[in-house]
């Protein structure tokens, strides 16, 4: 089986107004190279942090990454042209349009403009495209990083929170893509804090907590088959975190 | 790399901060012209006739000197004077009441000249700094460097949107100032040998217009911050002489900031080094030359500069 991304002992120590915090501690992890994957945990358990350190915002403090057969951050430059990726907040120049945004990172990352303005159709943005990115919507936004991401058409597709400040029908919509994408034999690891989403969506899921990966798998033996309401999905995501202690101590 | 840079000179541009300092250093570079060449401009004929007319008054008001003069000049102005002296030293002249100098472009220089290459400099420090500081604080950086990985490309590129950006706004300021001023130097008949001094001024200033933003960029890249930054160079600028007075080291006048601006623009200044121990206060005055001066911006910025590429190639960016 072909990897799309492999950790070994990934850690990473932050500074913290108070010392230091352990925000990712020796995560072990392989994502399958094509099908959507997951990185599912509560709020603070790592999940962007991991994120960072795969496009490399962040440096490991130790440990290793492959993504898609190439150790990073050693060798970074020569797999990103392959990968596409949003993490945490969306952030552009507020007072550029979202499609000047779009053009400077497409000529940033040698992306055509046929490709911006694909983007900027398939996520829906036609309209809005032509404002300045300052007046935009919270979903605006979201979707604008959305179509940044998906500039260079990449293998890998790494997304934080993909669906976070959508409304119901741009959350489908996007949900749809990443489907779409991942059948297509493309790869694409999001994370998320919803085990519905991962339900919908996902191939297979990383549980994290604490930034260790607490189970692994596909979704059906990680999440088990109850199909929850999306309004449970908190007090679900307690459970199984809660379980999967009890299961480890 | 080239790419990269046009994408940099895109944002540097469109930059609000930038299209301020622009349209500030090219109105200061016009009202600084303006002003130079009225303050330069020809008599008329109104003015002649009145200083013609109160020369005449005062040289009224001063016969009686005149006359005790031309008895006995030694006396009055001291030994070895002749009757011509008494005419020369007392006897008003119109040129006297028309005290308006011509315009003189190597005195311009020294000047308005000089104040408005400062200016400029300080508000493209300004917009180097803010530029870099605008990608921290809106924290875009990241996403940048999600669509070229490389960081000492983007460093590099950024630093050169900087420094061609910088050079043009300055190009600007300096052709709105200095040409109206050469063309209405000569319109006036006026000698304008000092041309190829003013074209050396305007080179190193230009030069420095390349280089200061870049290590104000550079701040703020290292500080994540433009006001960081921005208040460290004009802190270090204005307080220099504070700061420097406690070392043990004699002589450290020569590191003062602005001296060395002002003798890389000049060519070269005098200054008082207020750190020598010696006799008089005038062995305090020393000359800084611009060669000296240039060497010591230039090794500043470049140390700004390195710690800056080196920090950002490895720190965690937001």
């Amino acid at each position: 089986m072909a990897v799309a991304i492999r950790t070994v002992g990934l850690r990473k120590v932050l500074r913290a107004q108070r010392g230091r915090r352990v925000a990712v501690d020796g995560l072990d992890m392989e994502v399958p190279a094509g099908g959507v994957h997951a990185l599912l945990g509560a709020p603070g358990a790592g999940r962007s942090e991991v994120l960072r350190l795969l496009v490399g915002l962040s440096r490991p403090t130790a440990g290793t990454i492959e993504l898609l057969g190439v150790p990073v951050p050693s060798r970074l430059p020569e797999v990103m042209p392959r990968v596409g990726a949003m993490v945490e907040e969306p952030v552009f120049t507020g007072s550029f349009s979202g499609r000047r945004n779009l053009l400077l990172l497409a000529r940033a990352a040698g992306v055509g403009r046929d490709r911006v303005d694909a983007v900027i159709e398939r996520l829906g943005l036609s309209e809005a495209a032509r404002h300045h990115f300052a007046g935009y919507s919270v979903g605006e936004r979201q979707r604008l990083a959305l179509a940044a991401a998906l500039l260079k058409d990449p293998e890998l597709l790494l997304l934080d929170e993909p669906t976070a400040d959508l409304d119901p029908a741009g959350a489908r919509e996007v949900v749809t893509m990443l489907r779409e994408r991942g059948d297509a034999g493309r790869t694409v690891l999001l994370t998320t804090d919803d085990p519905a989403l991962v339900r919908q969506v996902c191939d297979s899921v990383h549980l994290v907590d604490e930034g260790r990966t607490v189970a692994a798998g596909s979704v059906t033996d990680v999440l088990g088959e109850v199909r929850m309401e999306m309004t449970a999905v908190p007090s679900e995501l307690e459970s199984l975190l809660g379980s999967r202690h009890e299961g480890t101590s | 790399m080239r790419r990269l840079v046009g994408v940099e000179l895109a944002r540097f541009r469109s930059s609000r901060v930038v299209l301020a300092v622009l349209v500030v250093a090219v109105v200061a570079a016009g009202l600084f012209a303006f002003r130079t060449a009225y303050d330069s401009r020809p008599f008329s004929r109104a003015e002649v006739a009145t200083a013609r007319a109160q020369a005449s008054m005062a040289a009224e008001a001063k016969r009686g000197d005149v006359k005790e003069c031309l008895a006995d000049p030694a006396t009055m102005l001291g030994p070895g004077a002749t009757a011509s002296d008494c005419r020369a030293d007392l006897v008003p002249q119109t040129t006297d009441f028309l005290t308006r100098a011509p315009l003189r472009l190597r005195v311009v220089m020294q000047n308005n000249g000089l104040h408005l290459a400062v200016l400029v400099l300080v508000l493209l420090v300004v917009a180097g700094a803010a530029f870099a500081g605008s990608d921290w604080a809106s924290r875009s950086l990241r996403n940048q460097l999600l669509a070229e990985s490389r960081r000492t490309r983007v460093w590099l590129a950024k630093a050169a949107a900087v420094s061609l950006g910088s050079l043009v706004i300055a190009a600007l300021a300096l052709a709105v100032f200095w040409v109206p001023l050469r063309i209405i130097a000569a319109e006036r008949g006026l000698s304008v040998t000092a041309g190829s001094l003013v074209v050396w001024h305007i080179v190193r200033t230009l030069v420095l217009a390349a280089v200061a933003p870049v290590g104000a960029y550079a701040l703020a890249m290292l500080f994540r911050s433009t006001v960081g930054a921005v208040g460290l160079v004009f802190g270090v600028s204005l307080a220099a002489e504070v700061l420097l007075g406690p070392l043990p080291v004699r002589g450290t006048g020569w590191l003062t900031p602005s001296h060395n601006v002002f003798a890389w623009l000049l060519g070269s200044t005098h200054y008082f080094d207020a750190s020598l121990r010696c006799g008089g206060p005038d062995c305090k005055i020393r000359v800084l030359d611009m060669w000296p001066a240039g060497a010591v911006l230039a090794v500043v910025t470049a140390v700004v500069m390195a710690l800056s590429w080196a920090d950002f190639r490895r720190r965690d960016v937001p």
